[in-house]
């Protein structure tokens, strides 16, 4: 009845999806976070808001079909169900400044296993998870230094690049797998986070500021959808064309691997800090559902 | 196998509590010199030490005190760095660098970055108590 496929998001500028600004003027607005591993996530209504924002403005009726009739004012028979849903997306990688390297790309088991659940890669076998505290680096090192602490005892992994998504703009070179518990602290050391202010109108014053807390350029995350294959009125759901019309690129991964599935691509803006320069991200979608569509 | 916190702010206070009002002001002076790089922090102290010895000739032990207090402190600070990075970096105690030897510069490019980078954090984390205690 549904079709699975999946979304990599690849933030290119630093991202913020949770409180905003004008609700906790002068205090720090915080990221929404998993509440395992404690690291950002982005809801999924929020993934479907930027989708339907994205193809309102080509046709309105389409994207009510494809995420959901919003209520009318007054009517609360209005509202449709979504013929496309979405799940919050977790973290895959999460680049963190590391001094000698620059930059290292940290995850762990848990992220790794919701990656491997949602899209199949690179193995079905959930017993395949690489083992925490291994490292694919260009140069590889047994410590590797932070901000706040280090990690030691560190062993090679080539296959860790094996859990690197296709298809994304800049992808990571070095990667580092660190325990269930750790991924939080790291998490709180990778984060971007400024204050902000905003002036007054005529006066170079402060009329209040605003700490901001941001997932960093060059987080991977991912997502799951599920498209259903017909509408109650037994018509296909044209997402696929309806993708089309609104701009989203198609291609393939630059490889010969023939497992690998078609892949749709657009730059969206997720959260609500655009203002401020957040929230460009480079979003593929992939999976099951558009692999049926290459078949057809 | 394990992540290992550096317990920076732990050490800075502890740094920065056992010292002389006279002193704590060095602290926005290191995070000044790390900008420059790992020598010239390891050769503030010198400097110091060499005012204590002119002020200790002209027998004023007041000013010879004042200036020991503060090559001390810069001494403690980079021990407490050289403790913090012993797990790779084989960074020498402060008395045990021989400058004419070019201790310092024998360090591979990476692990001066390394240790710099801690070093910033740990003279930011004193900052951050001295304001708080000063």
């Amino acid at each position: 009845m549904y079709q699975k496929a999946y979304g990599i998001i690849e933030t290119l500028a630093p991202l913020h999806v949770g409180a905003s600004a004008g609700e906790e003027t002068g205090n720090l607005n915080l990221i929404f976070r998993d509440q395992f591993t404690q690291t950002g996530i982005i809801p999924g209504s929020s993934i479907r808001g930027r989708f339907r924002a994205d193809m309102r403005e080509v046709d309105r009726d389409w994207a009510n079909d494809c995420y959901g009739h919003e209520a009318e004012k007054g009517n609360s028979e209005s509202t449709t169900e979504a013929q496309i849903k979405f799940e919050y997306a977790s973290l895959v990688w999460l680049p963190v400044f590391c001094p000698g390297q620059p930059v290292v790309w940290v995850s762990c088991p848990r992220l790794l296993r919701r990656y491997q659940q949602i899209t199949k890669l690179p193995s079905t076998d959930i017993n395949d998870l690489p083992k925490r505290y291994t490292v694919k680096l260009e140069k590889h090192r047994k410590v590797l230094f932070f901000n706040l602490g280090y990690l030691k005892d560190l062993k090679e992994n080539q296959k860790l690049s094996d859990w690197v998504p296709k298809g994304l703009k800049s992808p990571p070179n070095n990667l580092v797998i660190v325990d269930d518990k750790d991924i939080s602290i790291i998490h709180e050391m990778a984060l971007y986070r400024q204050s902000r202010t905003k002036l007054e109108d005529h006066v170079k014053k402060v009329e209040y500021f605003f700490g901001v807390e941001a997932l960093p350029e060059g987080s991977i995350l991912v997502f799951p959808t599920a498209v259903k294959q017909k509408k109650d009125n037994n018509q296909e759901v044209q997402w696929k064309e309806a993708l089309d019309t609104t701009e989203w690129e198609f291609d393939k991964p630059d490889t010969n691997d023939a497992n690998l599935n078609q892949f749709v691509f657009k730059e969206l803006y997720f959260g609500g800090l655009e203002s401020i320069g957040f929230g460009r991200c480079h979003v593929t979608l992939s999976g099951k559902y558009f692999e049926t569509e290459k078949k057809s | 196998m394990s992540w290992e916190a550096y317990s920076l702010d732990q050490r800075a206070r502890k740094l920065v509590t056992k010292r002389s009002e006279g002193c704590l002001r060095e602290a926005y002076k290191m995070r000044e010199a790390v900008a420059y790089g790992l020598e010239r922090f390891w050769g503030e102290s010198s400097r110091y030490r060499a005012n204590q010895k002119r002020y200790e000739e002209d027998r004023k032990q007041d000013k010879a005190n004042i200036e020991k207090v503060k090559a001390d402190y810069w001494e403690d600070v980079w021990n407490v760095l050289v403790d913090l990075t012993k797990e790779d970096i084989d960074l020498p105690l402060h008395k045990d660098v021989k400058v004419e030897e070019d201790e310092l510069w024998k360090l591979s490019r990476d692990k001066q970055e390394v240790a710099l980078a801690v070093l910033i954090q740990l003279c930011d984390c004193l900052v951050w108590w001295t304001q708080r205690y000063k």
